[in-house]
């Protein structure tokens, strides 16, 4: 580790500490991610091994945060796992509420905001067709394959931004939680509520890929308004904030919706003008955001279509 | 460490991780990616490391280095396969009970155990993610495409296809061909077909459809396909 120095603490998680670093020889900028090994008889655990062969196979895509190397040290005969990422400056989080509050509050530009949202989609497309491709190589137990499914933790937070170049990537594929919380209670911690999409509230079992594009949606909505969409406090109230706008699902709608298992009698709400939600948004943004914002998961529209959607037709795609 | 890492021990030992992974009743997936980690990985960068990193230090890797050594590592690759795969994966337990009835030279720990996984680790860097590619999973994949499109799909069986990559690993040669998994499992599928399929159901254009289905190039199929025959009959 003495290649690095480290220049300060960025960040702290449950799983650990994120420095930023400097590679003493190149003087490349890089994330320090410190993550203890709970060395037991059984050696690295299954959860870090699979995670470190996710992330090496992911990190070919440039929507996704590249891991660079991974670096082991032995501190007091205690091995710790140092996983060096890329780094930059900062999170979409941090970048929308700089354009809410500080000395120039302002919107954030359209055009980023189109650039950021073909970014985003380029990366969880990269994502999920690893996981639909290769979902069956890895893993065989029913509690893996959500860890595989759900692979993405999507969220402001988590997807990091370069702001003089414009560049967005996806970070943090779960990773830090894969160490430290039994892989039981995972399924419950993995989408931060207000991203979580409504089949995951309902308690589903069976999710697909379409939750992530849901808090795709969310996000989208997010950079539009500078404040999130369904900002919900429990589980219940995130369900309300969703219904309120969108109305309360109907069976017809949805198939199925009122047999899951958290499903309860709701006010039945009429859905609203979603455009009323971010007047900002022209139609063909209106557009894409309904598809990803559809009850039913089957409807939901995918990553790759998304790519396609006529929002992105003013675009200079040949940039990505 | 030298170059004289003799290819005999190396096809023990590489013999030995396959009959560990029958014993062990790991799935194909398993042991193809413990074979690609040590074989392929692991084993060749012995030879061509410089004594300077942390790995170096371990008595594991002292030279001159001994073929318990070498097996120990082969069942750290099968661990953290079964890590990678299984869920839940094979306890060390499995691997040390393993070791102590096969390994004869010397006696291992399960503490031994825990050194050779994170030593093979840091001599892979932790490179870890280029399971995907192995050609195995290309293999079963056209495996499948075949049956799909022709009835002489049925009678290539994958268990041959098993063998012959079996055998090209104990050779030494599925690293010396230097192709690309694709490339292999292509020709390991042509090979497969023309030692099991009786002549009179072989009409079906094997060479072309594998061509088309892997764009790989065809003279090279035919190459590397005779190379695997010469090993198999050599067998």
């Amino acid at each position: 580790m003495e290649k690095y120095e480290k220049l300060e603490k960025v960040g702290e998680g449950t799983y650990g500490k994120v420095y930023k670093a400097k590679d003493k020889a190149t003087g490349q900028l890089v994330a320090l991610k410190k993550t203890r090994l709970e060395m037991d008889e059984e050696g690295i655990p299954p959860t870090a091994l699979r995670e470190i062969s996710l992330l090496q196979m992911l990190s070919n895509s440039l929507y996704i945060v590249r891991l660079l190397c991974v670096e082991q040290i032995d501190k007091n005969g205690k091995p710790l796992l140092y996983l060096v990422f890329e780094y930059l400056d900062t999170d979409l989080k941090k970048f929308v509420d700089s354009h809410r509050k500080g000395p120039n509050p302002r919107p954030l530009p359209p055009s980023l905001i189109q650039s950021f949202l073909y970014q985003l989609c380029k990366g969880v497309a990269h994502c999920h067709s690893h996981g639909v491709l290769h979902r069956s190589i890895l893993v065989t137990g029913p509690l893996c394959f959500l860890q595989w499914d759900r692979l993405v933790d999507l969220k402001p937070q988590n997807l990091l931004v370069d702001k003089e170049k414009g560049i967005l990537k996806i970070a943090d594929l779960g990773l830090g939680r894969a160490f430290t919380v039994p892989i039981k209670s995972y399924t419950h911690e993995i989408v931060t509520l207000w991203y979580r999409a409504p089949e995951v509230l309902l308690g589903s079992t069976h999710y697909s890929t379409a939750v992530d594009m849901w808090s795709v949606g969310c996000i989208f909505a997010e950079m539009v308004r500078r404040q999130a969409l369904f900002p919900g406090d429990s589980e219940f109230q995130q369900l309300l904030h969703i219904f309120r706008l969108l109305g309360t699902p109907t069976e017809k709608q949805w198939p199925g919706v009122s047999s899951l298992r958290d499903w309860h009698v709701y006010p039945k709400w009429e859905p609203q003008n979603l455009a009323s939600a971010v007047p900002a948004l022209g139609p063909d943004g209106v557009d894409l955001l309904t598809k990803m914002l559809q009850y039913d998961p089957a409807d939901r529209i995918s990553a790759k279509a998304a790519l396609d959607h006529p929002y992105f037709d003013s675009l200079d795609k040949s940039q990505f | 460490m030298k170059k004289e890492v003799c290819c005999c021990l190396r096809g023990r030992v590489v013999e030995f991780l396959i009959q560990s992974a029958q014993e062990l009743q790991v799935s194909p997936i398993v042991k193809y990616s413990a074979l690609s980690l040590f074989a392929d990985r692991f084993y060749p960068s012995l030879s061509s490391r410089q004594g300077n990193n942390d790995a170096a230090k371990t008595w594991l890797l002292q030279p001159p280095l001994r073929e318990s050594n070498l097996q120990l590592f082969a069942l750290a690759a099968l661990w953290i396969s079964t890590k990678i795969h299984d869920s839940p994966p094979l306890h060390v337990k499995c691997f040390k009970s393993l070791a102590d009835n096969t390994i004869t030279e010397q006696h291992f720990t399960t503490k031994d155990f825990l050194e050779a996984e994170l030593v093979l680790m840091q001599v892979l860097k932790f490179e870890i993610g280029m399971l995907r590619s192995i050609a195995f999973r290309f293999l079963e994949d056209l495996n499948t495409k075949l049956r799909e499109v022709a009835r002489v799909g049925e009678q290539l069986n994958i268990e041959a296809c098993m063998d012959i990559m079996d055998l090209l690993y104990e050779k030494g040669e599925i690293s010396s061909f230097n192709t690309s998994p694709r490339h292999l499992a292509a020709s390991i599928m042509v090979a497969a077909y023309l030692i099991t399929v009786p002549v009179q159901k072989s009409e079906f254009p094997i060479l072309l459809w594998v061509k088309f289905v892997t764009s790989c190039n065809e003279e090279d199929i035919l190459d590397t396909v005779r190379s695997i025959l010469m090993h198999v009959f050599e067998a």
